[in-house]
This record gives structure tokens, sequence and C-alpha cells, in this order.
């Protein structure tokens, strides 16, 4: 049966899809910024950075609005409650695509450290990792949210490979510190890009089967 | 006396199945019912939840055509053996409808009734002990105590359901079974009786059927899910309206259906 409720669930997804899209579209603005030293581009993520959190807010009073009107329960009651926490990790990562873009911005004042290689790399995942761990919470998808899970690792060992090379860049070229701590900073941002994937995709599982698996809760003995 | 609980199981179910000539209302239902805890009863019309509610003190039995297979117990004694008395059972299990039907008489009388029906007259003062302790138990005696000899007929309808549960606690009764006591009243009525079922949890067990999940919800220790005439689920009621295992208790509380 086709209840109202549904009808006004189908509304926040469309909220919580667009709201992933434009942060999506951030980070590949931020690293367009970053890489291509495109000036122009960071006026256009600070724009989509209002939208976002006008979203973030419109997302949360109507999941107030939800809870309040229709008391749900069981499936209703997780998917909604998965709601209000993927907002705030979609409007977090938003964040850090703005992070990124500003160090972008204060990295054109500088000559480039070295060819990107491994950051591109980094955002292409992390960007993955936020569209499809929006989708396995939207359209219920547990396999797919695990899929997010186990990418996490791949940018953190990304991570670390850039802040290795970086800093072993830094004592070959001490000239080059504050550009390339600069680039440290954009690939921790990166990866909490990434965690914050992971935190959506956790809420996903959480939504489809009632299972907690943040922190390995799995591997702990339930009562 | 009540013999020494030997067990935490008040009320078990065991394949146990009722029929009004062909039709089948129960399929092999086993419910274990714990002592001293409120079990909540959902699921839509027609599901069987007021014939199970029924069979636990036998009022089904002048249906004519009804029979049963399997067993229903009550501490561990089967309630259908042909030597159990039904009436001895009703003693121990009381209930209380979804409309009060107070006797036309004052309160104190209409509290009193039972127990003065049952053998050895009582005496005034065990009888003005009785009124006190069992409206107080009900969550009415506060509203009720300077007006005791007036008609139960002249109180609300939230009122004279708690005077109904009130009769019921009088006879002392052990199981408390209510078949959607809240459905005619405001929340604040409804909110008074169940802060009652609370407290009487813990001398009392109790089985509600209530077409109000939400309240299940609120009030039940376990909630057990009827649909036609099985029983789809039965567990903690925080399982059963966080992560129900079956879908069709999911679409259940979730108001896709019923």
């Amino acid at each position: 049966m086709e209840r109202h409720f549904d009808e006004q669930l189908a509304g926040l997804k469309a909220l919580l899809i667009k709201m992933s899209a434009l942060a999506e579209l951030m980070i590949t603005d931020a690293l367009r910024v970053l890489v291509n030293r495109d000036a122009a581009t960071a006026e256009v993520v600070a724009r989509h950075e209002q939208l976002v959190n006008d979203l973030q807010i419109e997302v949360d009073e109507l999941c107030l609005t939800l809870i309040a009107t229709h008391q749900p329960v069981a499936g209703d009651l997780r998917y909604l409650l998965g709601a209000v926490k993927t907002n705030t990790d979609i409007e977090r990562l938003a964040d850090l695509a703005v992070n990124i873009c500003e160090k972008a911005v204060i990295l054109l004042n500088y000559p480039p450290v070295k060819p990107f290689v491994i950051i591109p790399e980094m955002a292409a995942i992390t960007n993955g990792m936020v569209k499809d761990s929006l989708h396995a919470y939207v359209n219920r998808d547990a396999t797919l949210a695990r899929s997010v899970l186990a990418r996490d690792d791949e940018v953190d060992n990304r991570k670390r490979r850039v802040t290795n090379e970086l800093a072993e860049h830094i004592r070959h070229f001490p000239e080059t510190t504050t550009a390339a701590l600069e680039l440290i900073l954009v690939a921790r941002d990166l990866e909490r890009i990434g965690d914050h994937a992971t935190n959506i995709a956790e809420n996903a599982i959480f939504v489809v089967q009632g299972k907690d698996v943040r922190h390995n809760a799995e591997l702990r003995p339930r009562e | 006396m009540t013999p020494t609980p030997t067990t935490d199981i008040k009320i078990d179910a065991r394949s146990f199945s009722l029929f009004f000539g062909k039709a089948i209302a129960l399929r092999e239902i086993s419910l274990p019912i714990r002592r001293n805890s409120i079990l909540g009863i959902i699921g839509p019309s027609g599901s069987g939840k007021t014939s199970f509610l029924r069979a636990i003190n036998r009022l089904n039995d002048l249906t004519p055509e009804c029979h049963i297979e399997g067993v229903l117990a009550i501490d561990g004694e089967d309630i259908y053996h042909p030597h159990f008395d039904p009436v001895a059972l009703r003693k121990r299990v009381g209930m209380v409808f979804a409309l009060p039907i107070p006797l036309p008489l004052s309160i104190y009388e209409n509290v009193v009734y039972g127990p003065r029906l049952g053998g050895r007259r009582p005496l005034r003062t065990e009888l003005d002990e009785l009124v006190e302790n069992s409206l107080r138990a009900a969550f009415l005696w506060d509203e009720v105590k300077d007006r005791l000899h007036t008609s139960g007929l002249r109180l609300s309808g939230g009122q004279q359901q708690r005077l109904c549960l009130a009769r019921v606690l009088a006879m002392r009764a052990e199981v408390i079974l209510l078949d959607e006591p809240c459905s005619g009243l405001d929340p604040i009525s409804t909110a008074k009786i169940e802060e009652a079922l609370t407290a009487l949890a813990a001398r009392h067990t109790i089985v509600l059927v209530t077409n109000n999940t939400k309240q299940a919800a609120r009030v039940a220790d376990e909630t057990a899910f009827f649909l036609m005439g099985e029983l789809v689920e039965h567990g903690p009621t925080r399982q059963l309206f966080t992560v129900p295992r079956d879908t069709r208790t999911n679409d259940y509380v979730t108001g896709r259906f019923g």
C-alpha cells in the first residue's frame, strides 16, 4: 500500500540526492582549482556550499516534521534516523571540499610542487564512495554500502603515501615546505571525505539490515 | 494459595489451535508469556488476537462448535483439561473489555461485587481496605475517594474503565486480559490506564490486545504480531518496533496494511 508518508519520504530522498550531487561536484571543482590552477572555479564551490547548507536545514526540518507527525517505527524509523545522520555527513564533506578549495587558492601563489598523481586518485575514489554510499542509503542497498566500506582502506593508504612522499620532498627541497604542507592537508581532507562516506554507508547498512556495523560492532557479542 | 512459581512462564500456548466449526481462528500458536510482564498483541482485525485473548479465560467455550487443539497452560496446568474448572480459572484471570461496563451500583459496590459472591461474607473493614487498595492500584482512588457511594455510571469513560480494572484487581486476579481497553478514551485517560498497567505488571501478568500499535510500543515488555490466525513474530517490544525479523511485521507496524 502506498502511503502519504511514502510520498514525503520520496521528497526527503530527492533532497538528499541533490545535496550529495552538489557535494560531489564541489569535490570535483575543488580538485580543478588545485590541479588546473583554475581560480575562477573557487567561487562556484563557495556558492554550492551555501546551497548545501540551506539543504541541510531543510532536510533536518523535514525529518523533524516526519518524526513528530508520523511517529515512525521499524524500517521507517531507521530510515529517518539514517537521514538525519547522513545529512550531517554530507554537509561535513561539503565543508571539506571548501577546505581543499581554500588550500588550492593559497597554492596558486606558489609554483607547483610536483606533478599530481595520487591526490587526484584519492579524489576519484572518495567521489565514488560518496556517490555509492548515498545511493546505498536511498535505495536501501546493503551490498553497495559494504563495497564502500572496503574502499576506505584504499584512500587511507594513498593518504599515507602522499604524506611520506611530500615529507621526503621537503627534505630535499626545503623551499617547497609551505606548499607541500598545504598538499598534505589536502590529502588529509580527502581522507576525511572518505570517512564521512563510510559513515553514510554504515547508516545505509543499519537502515537496510538493522545492524550496527560501526566500530566493528558486528564482532562484539550482543546481549 | 497460588503454588510457588517454578518457572518465569505464566501462560504457555503450545501448538494451540482454535476452531469455530470448520473455520480455523488460530493456527498452532506457540507463545510463552512471562510472569509479571505485559504482553502486547497486535494485528489487523480478523487476525485472531481477540480470539486468543478470550481463549486464555475460556470465553470461547459457549460459542457453538468451538473446539481447540494443542495446549494452553497457566502455571503449567492445561486450562482446557476436562477436570479444569473454568469458574476457578476466571477468578484468577480477569478481563477488561473495550467498552467499560460498570454495574448500575455505587463505585464502592462495583468494586466489592465480585469478592462478595465468593465464599464467606467479608468484614466491612476488609471491604473498605479492598476498595481503597483496588482503586489505588487502578489509579482511580484520588479522583473518587470522596464519592464512593455515588453511581459508577456517573464517572467519565476513562474513570469507568479504571473502575472495571479495579473490579478485576479486587478479585486478586493473577492475570489481567485487556481487549482494546483505551479504544474510546482520550489521550489523558489512556495515559492513566497505561500508567496503572505498568505499575500492575510488578505483580500481575498482563495481556493487552490493541489496535493502537503505538500503545503496545509504549507499555508492552514483549509484543506478539498476529496475522490471519497465525503468530508471525513474538519478541521484545524494542525489537519489534526497531528491527522486526519478518517483513510482514515491518509492513504492519509502519502502517503499510491493516
